[in-house]
């Protein structure tokens, strides 16, 4: 499903020595020797334009500018990392992570370094109001020898703070053409597209250019072409790249700390040279923000404000309106009959596949009301939430407050990002567990996420049940399911070799998000979630679904019926919920509900069905990113775990509360 | 290699990124020569303060922290920290939040201690 995007990219390669590369690498992109297949197109790109730059310099805008309306988001072959890749005129945009520098170290910097080889124009997109940050990157750039173009972003902000770079001293200085620009009022990106024709080679670094000649044994020539590659790998090769090295068949070398430190001198050297006035130190609201007390207090405001939007405007009235009325109004009518009239009735062969697409896991009745009448309307209004988090640069400073919590579960503060989204949406948030930086933390997170996240779905029906029994048996919930998060975490700490990572975070300016942007954010990122999650909970709809038709369903009900109802002390029927619980996270709510639970075994119940495996697609996702094996061994552990804790609650809990 | 002058720079890069580590309680002070400035770590070194930074430790994260600016020489204020928790410093418009381990892991001066 990842890789089906991957033939459309139809990029000319950029010109090389086709270079042996050792097996099972983790490859950063395929080779193209020569012209490009003309891919899902049907049109091969005159030049492959590279956006690259920082984090939050306005990529995506300027990318949207030259693209127009023609977007294709997609995994970067071999990666989980995400880029979007448009047409503008007769050419190919690709637009890269933010990066702050490339480098092979991870795999955003690897996928932007491989961009950027292959490029015939890169357009370097700075912060006018973070120049020496992110000069770094563009005298990188400059020693690749690439065909650039700098956009000089955000003049407004620098305008505002008096400290507005020169794009004429950074021409000069760079050798390449500056244009200043403020992508979000659409200022000056005429010119930038206009300037693109002139994109030239920057001027390297002389003292690193010297070093290049003497120490690295490869011919650079001075044109342009087939040189270029080998030209950009040997600088490259001088900061440590052992990639390189391997292309240029040279045993590892490098000083990485000597170059960066040389070239983080010359950044600031010539955004000093480039820009007249004083920095601004941290905002009073930056300050409120992230000291604890006040900013736990902002935090919680902030999340009951998003509590409320979900669980009351959308989870209440948007999904009772769509799956309620729309869906199983009309929909679910409509598509028994067109079965009915469809599908014959006789056999029993011919009932199973009425049951199978109409039925109780129907795999177009449930399982499409479910997607679009509950799933999508919570996910979206999450995604817009957590649009507006990011935007407004409030998610580092969430960062920051949680670092100190998260680091005896072998985290660092990066973590809130993907357990904030698991809270929307477990399958999207085990993707973005790629922020992390280390595979161990990436590993331990995901687990977390499996065990002990509930995705919006879920936490509907758990407030729904809950709720009406009052704030103490919502504390034991909540004072449970923190406590298995926070042994959990720290059992893997201690399981997995290895240490976290430290947090070492740049932190973007608090600032206003643009509606426009969050628009674009939230709709791609729903409609990615259709597309990858979409299918998997079809999949598992027609798994249980052949379970059901062929009795194996009820075996496995009679199977769990012993820890359901002795160990957990809930009625036998509770075991068509949790099987339920692999497809529909809402747990067949109706199954749930009607069971009639006194307060203890509603406690019980929800204890167990917060800690179970997750859906389906989860489960998937997970055995995309760890392997199968792995997955087979955390979805055995969870369900072990998930009655353990329960059946310890159902002891436990008379004795706390009642 | 690493010692090697880049071209005509009188600087020994190498030195720059690996000092010697000196003697980093106050009394090592007169080591450094003319310099009478304090040294603490970064998770030590009060909000407020203007430090230099002088040694980065020998974490993973060398690399990292020198690109974003915060290498050996490079100054930066301290203006905030949480209990325990990460270190948040600024070099001009740029903040950077550094976690609690990597801060005691990096030596600075400190040049101007902030009034109290």
């Amino acid at each position: 499903m990842r890789h089906r995007h991957g033939h459309r990219w139809g990029w000319r390669g950029g010109a090389g020595p086709a270079a042996g590369r050792a097996r099972g690498e983790r490859t950063a992109g395929r080779r193209h020797g020569g012209p490009a297949p003309a891919g899902g197109h049907g049109w091969a790109p005159r030049r492959l334009i590279a956006l690259v730059g920082n984090p939050n310099t306005g990529k995506s805008v300027i990318f949207h500018y030259l693209t127009g309306r023609y977007v294709e988001v997609s995994n970067y072959p071999g990666t989980t990392v995400e880029v979007s890749a448009g047409r503008s005129g007769d050419d190919l945009v690709v637009d890269t992570p933010g990066v702050y520098g490339i480098s092979a170290l991870n795999d955003e910097e690897r996928v932007t370094r491989d961009a950027v080889l292959r490029a015939d124009v890169v357009v370097n997109v700075v912060d006018a109001a973070h120049l020496s940050r992110d000069l770094f990157l563009t005298l990188q750039l400059c020693d690749l020898g690439v065909p650039m173009v700098v956009c000089l972003n955000m003049m407004d902000e620098a305008r505002g703070r008096g400290a507005a770079p020169d794009p004429g001293v950074l021409e000069q200085v760079l050798g390449v053409p500056v244009v200043p620009t403020v992508a979000t009022r659409g200022e000056g990106l005429r010119d930038l597209r206009a300037v693109l024709s002139r994109a030239t080679p920057g001027r390297p670094d002389p003292e690193l250019a010297a070093r290049l000649a003497r120490e690295v044994p490869v011919p650079v020539p001075g044109v342009e072409g087939d040189g270029r590659r080998a030209r950009a790998l040997a600088y490259l090769y001088l900061e440590g790249d052992d990639l390189a090295a391997r292309e240029l068949a040279l045993p590892p070398g490098g000083d990485r700390e000597a170059v960066w430190a040389h070239r983080r001198r010359r950044a600031d050297q010539v955004a000093a040279r480039a820009v007249a006035g004083p920095g601004s130190g941290a905002s009073g609201l930056d300050r409120l923000l992230t000291r604890p007390l006040t900013g736990l207090l902002v935090l919680l405001v902030i999340l009951a404000g998003a509590y409320w939007f979900l669980g009351t405007v959308v989870a209440g009235a948007v999904v009772d309106f769509l799956e309620g009325t729309v869906m199983r109004g009309y929909w679910e009518p409509a598509v028994r009959s067109l079965v009915e009239g469809v599908v014959p009735g006789g056999s029993p062969f011919w009932h199973a596949v009425r049951q199978l697409l109409a039925g109780e896991f129907g795999l177009l009745t449930m399982t499409v009301t479910y997607i679009v009448g509950l799933l999508l309307p919570l996910v979206v209004a999450f995604y817009l939430i957590m649009g507006l988090l990011e935007d407004s640069g409030y998610m580092p400073r969430v960062a920051v407050l949680f670092d100190r919590a998260l680091s005896p579960l072998g985290l660092n503060g990066r973590a809130v990002i993907p357990f904030m989204l698991g809270f929307g949406c477990v399958t999207m948030a085990i993707v973005s567990t790629r922020v992390l930086n280390t595979s161990r933390e990436r590993r331990i997170a995901i687990i977390l996420l499996s065990l002990a996240i509930p995705c919006s779905a879920q936490l509907g029906v758990v407030t729904g049940m809950i709720s009406p029994l009052g704030w103490r048996v919502l504390a034991v919930y909540g004072a449970v399911v923190v406590l298995v998060f926070a042994l959990a975490g720290m059992a893997l700490d201690r399981l997995f070799p290895g240490k976290s990572s430290a947090l070492l975070m740049d932190l973007p300016p608090l600032r206003l998000p643009r509606p426009g942007n969050l628009l674009y954010k939230t709709t791609y990122r729903a409609v990615t979630f259709l597309r990858e999650a979409g299918p998997l909970f079809f999949y598992g709809a027609a798994g249980l679904g052949i379970l059901q038709v062929t009795g194996a369903l009820e075996r496995v009900q009679d199977l769990l019926a012993p820890v359901v109802s002795g160990w957990l002390g809930l009625p036998p029927g509770a075991a068509t919920a949790f099987v339920m619980g692999f497809v529909r996270r809402d747990f067949g709510a109706a199954g749930l509900y009607h069971l009639g639970l006194d307060p203890l075994q509603t406690l019980v119940a929800v204890v167990t069905i917060t800690l179970f495996v997750p859906c389906v697609a989860s489960v998937m996702m997970i055995g995309k990113e760890l392997g199968w094996k792995e997955a087979a061994l955390i979805w055995a552990g969870n369900i072990v775990l998930a009655f353990a804790v329960g059946g310890v609650v159902a002891r436990i809990a008379p004795l706390v509360v009642r | 290699m690493s010692r090697q002058a880049l071209g005509t720079a009188e600087i020994d890069l190498h030195e720059e990124t690996h000092p010697a580590v000196p003697a980093l309680q106050p009394e090592g002070a007169e080591e450094l020569g003319a310099r009478a400035n304090p040294l603490a770590t970064l998770a030590a070194a009060p909000v407020g303060a203007r430090v230099r930074i002088r040694y980065l430790g020998d974490g993973d994260m060398r690399a990292q922290a020198i690109r974003l600016g915060l290498g050996p020489g490079s100054e930066v204020t301290v203006w905030a920290r949480l209990p325990r928790g990460p270190v948040l410093v600024s070099r001009g418009p740029q903040h950077i939040a550094v976690g609690h381990r990597l801060a005691g892991q990096i030596w600075v001066e400190i040049l101007r201690s902030p009034v109290s």
